[in-house]
């Protein structure tokens, strides 16, 4: 029995109601990274100083383990070069300089796209390259097969057993409230439903999810989809989004299932839950209607002189889409994602990926400091863990390095969302200690 | 290329912006309001009882900062809390000198001994005070009535001060004199900062409110007092007070929310602590039922101190662990 009179999590101010998104100009190249999600770096198919249309494939993915990889708008292979990614991994990306005379690709919208089988659906979000977000992302198609298909060590008892998506979860609100990506998106919908009921109608047949749930944040106002939900008799759950996690995948999967999914090491849709964004679920119905393929990314741009949300080419460096949202000042730190669970980023000369949702740029002045004192047992940190655990008891363990007794204290439940570091009094670096300890726990088992 | 290089670090990049300092400010903002009735009830020597507490832990602590390096560690407050709260416990009688001495006690043995905030085993301020009551044990009991009791009992002539339950104790009837909504409002004999059970519990509620101590110490404190109280008056109402009369005397409140919320001698684990406090709320009901005169909630909550680290292996199962049962 969980007694937190509060509640979970930490309660966040939101910075303003949200904003339909704003075009960014195209930009004059992009740089495709190769590797966009996790999983293998996609193969190029295309000879530098060729010409591509937009939407052509440009680097294709490997089946289960990478998503294709397109041209946002007619351009010229110019060559290929190395980004330096967050976490210190090197990756090879293409760089296309734009040539507006190779035209875009014409789109043929297919006369019945739900008629189509389940293998061709499949096949067709993993032609549009569609990654589902959450950290670093995974190739949709990969998650969708992951879900239906049978799994060696399932199988292995002798019957074909499937484990299949009981419950599809569509995102309307941000998991940091800080961002507001996929409630500005809700907003573009608008009054038109057409493409998101399609898209939830060509997921239920991929996945023979039993039920459908829209999760809204409280304030979000969206009569076209409560009457959508109403209708179809899908569910429609608000919940109070400024409470940070609470509106995260594992959050999500207990609210509608009514069950816990394991949260180490695993993803959420094995549990029978899959939580996908609101965007990807519009991704899906372009590309199951004429096989538009993701060239575009919504992203947040949260500055300390206010918040944009803006619709850019994916590969336009970041500091193009810093300055398309008009964000300026002495910026101190650059953090890819909502300042809440993001991760820094040493210079805005990156290119934009598929998996981003924001872009935060935190002013010099407001930086803080680790003071790192010793843990005065407060309990603050055990108040709002989403995950029941001890925190300040973990990260001395961690710190000292009896990463035995870390994990056996259940390190490895910890989703290193950050309500711990958040309210900390003796300014710990909490996140800091509990990776720590992952990685010399990993570490230490694969030398074994 | 010439281009800008930011700051790298560990997420996340935002913070509420609490401290430690600011915390035991919110601690000792509290607590004063049930200090300034105890002063206003008691006069100006326990005004002068506080200040020595106050001035005995910060000095000490301060003194030995330098001596050992340490630097000045008292500008987070704590060490003001601790002479603050150890002054409290203290009788309005006490002389000045016993709280300086206490506090000073208290951060030699109680606190510096384990290093830096946050690994002191036991309260500092219930050790300081328990090392002084057990030394002299008269001075600890000099009660005074307050200024608002009668002026009979306030006269030269009349009988000393007797704490409340020790009152009762002698004669099962002198419950009957005192309603309980008079000892609630901070009409009684006791301790300087205990005698006001309505003020300690604004200051605890607003501590829970701003987040500075947890909900599951006092209530399992109050709770762990009201039953055993509760079940020693049913069964024997002869020679027991009411369970409400245990509640509202002595330092059962301000034992509660401010001594069993004390942050590193108690549980972090929510279970753990509310279980501890419960401990210790019964187990201060029965030393109120010994010969003891002075500190039984110090005692029950110092000696439930010793057994923290058990309670911390009370904890609930995290989220999405399957929970086996065999």
């Amino acid at each position: 029995m969980d007694i937190s009179l509060f509640g979970r999590g930490i309660e966040v101010f939101q910075p303003g109601r949200p904003e339909p998104p704003l075009d960014a100009s195209p930009p004059d190249r992009v740089t495709l990274v190769l590797r966009q999600c996790v999983g293998l770096p996609c193969t190029p198919v295309v000879e530098v100083g060729a010409m591509v249309q937009g939407g052509q494939v440009v680097a294709e993915g490997v089946p289960g383990a990478s998503a294709h990889l397109h041209a946002p708008f007619g351009a010229e292979v110019k060559g290929f070069e190395e980004v330096l990614l967050s976490g210190g991994a090197r990756a090879r990306a293409m760089v296309l300089e734009a040539a507006p005379a190779a035209g875009m690709m014409r789109f043929e919208a297919h006369e019945r796209p739900l008629r189509r089988s389940r293998e061709e659906l499949v096949g067709a979000i993993a032609r549009a390259g569609i990654v589902h977000g959450g950290g670093e992302g995974k190739a949709l198609a990969d998650i969708l097969d992951e879900t239906a298909v049978s799994r060696g060590f399932i199988a292995a008892t002798g019957e074909n057993i499937v484990r299949p998506l009981e419950h599809l979860v569509i995102r309307f609100c941000d998991v940091d409230p800080h961002l507001a990506t996929l409630a500005s998106a809700t907003l573009e919908i608008g009054e038109d439903m057409r493409e998101l009921e399609l898209g939830i109608g060509a997921l239920l047949r991929i996945t023979g999810a039993g039920a459908v749930h829209f999760v809204m944040d409280r304030g979000q106002e969206a009569s076209a989809i409560e009457k959508l939900a109403s209708e179809a008799d899908w569910q429609l759950h608000r919940v109070a989004s400024s409470r940070y996690p609470l509106a995260a995948d594992p959050f999500l999967a207990r609210l509608v299932s009514g069950r816990e999914p394991p949260v180490a090491f695993r993803q959420v849709h094995e549990s029978g839950t899959l939580v996908l964004a609101v965007t990807t679920v519009l991704e899906v119905a372009r590309a199951v209607a004429a096989d538009r393929p993701v060239t575009h990314r919504l992203v947040t741009v949260l500055a300390p002189s206010g918040r944009r949300v803006i619709r850019a080419p994916i590969g336009t460096s970041l500091a193009e889409v810093v300055e398309a949202a008009g964000a300026g000042g002495d910026i101190g730190k650059v953090v890819l994602g909502g300042p809440l669970d993001g991760v820094s980023h040493h210079t805005l000369d990156r290119p934009l990926t598929k998996p981003m949702i924001g872009l935060s740029l935190i002013a010099s002045a407001g930086m803080d400091h680790w003071a790192n004192e010793p843990c005065i047992g407060c309990g603050l940190c055990v108040m709002v863990c989403p995950t029941r655990l001890l925190p300040g008891m973990l990260s001395r363990y961690c710190e000292f390095g009896q990463f035995d007794k870390a994990e056996a204290a259940h390190l490895f439940a910890c989703i290193e969302c950050g309500c711990c570091a958040y309210v900390c009094p003796a300014g710990r670096s909490m996140v800091q200690f509990m990776i720590h300890g992952k990685t010399e726990i990993l570490t230490a088992r694969r030398a074994s | 290329m010439d281009q800008k290089r930011y700051v790298v670090s560990v997420s996340p990049h935002l913070r509420q912006g609490r401290t430690i300092r600011s915390m035991v400010f919110l601690f000792i903002a509290a607590l004063l309001p049930a200090a300034a009735w105890g002063v206003y009830q008691f006069g100006v020597p326990a005004l002068v009882v506080l200040l020595a507490g106050v001035v005995g832990a910060v000095g000490t602590e301060a003194l030995m900062g330098r001596i050992t390096g340490q630097g000045l560690t008292v500008k987070n407050g704590h060490a003001a809390l601790v002479g603050l709260v150890l002054a409290m416990m203290l009788p309005p009688g006490a002389p000045w000198w016993l709280a300086l001495l206490g506090a000073a006690m208290g951060i030699l043995v109680g606190k510096l001994p384990f290093g830096p905030l946050g690994g002191a085993p036991l309260n500092p301020a219930v050790v300081g005070v328990l090392i002084v009551a057990i030394s002299w044990p008269d001075h600890v009991n000099a009660f005074r009535q307050p200024l608002s009791a009668p002026e009979a009992l306030r006269s030269g002539d009349a009988a000393p001060a007797e704490h409340p339950l020790d009152a009762v104790r002698t004669d099962p009837s002198d419950v009957g004199e005192s309603d309980a909504k008079t000892v609630f409002l901070g009409h009684q004999v006791g301790p300087i900062g205990g005698i006001s059970p309505l003020l300690l519990l604004l200051g605890g509620l607003f501590l829970i409110w701003r987040r500075v101590i947890r909900w599951q110490a006092p209530a399992g404190f109050l709770l762990g007092v009201f039953a055993v109280a509760g079940i020693a008056a049913s069964v024997a109402p002869m020679t027991s007070p009411p369970a409400w009369f245990h509640l509202a005397t002595g330092l059962v409140v301000f034992g509660a929310f401010f001594l069993c919320t004390d942050w590193s001698s108690t549980p972090v684990s929510p279970w753990g602590l509310f279980l501890f406090a419960f401990c210790a709320g019964a187990l201060a009901v029965v030393l109120r039922m010994t010969d003891l005169h002075f500190g039984r909630v110090p005692w029950a909550i110092v000696i439930m101190s010793l057994a923290t680290p058990l309670f911390d292996r009370i904890v609930q199962a995290p989220f999405g662990k399957v929970v086996r049962h065999a």
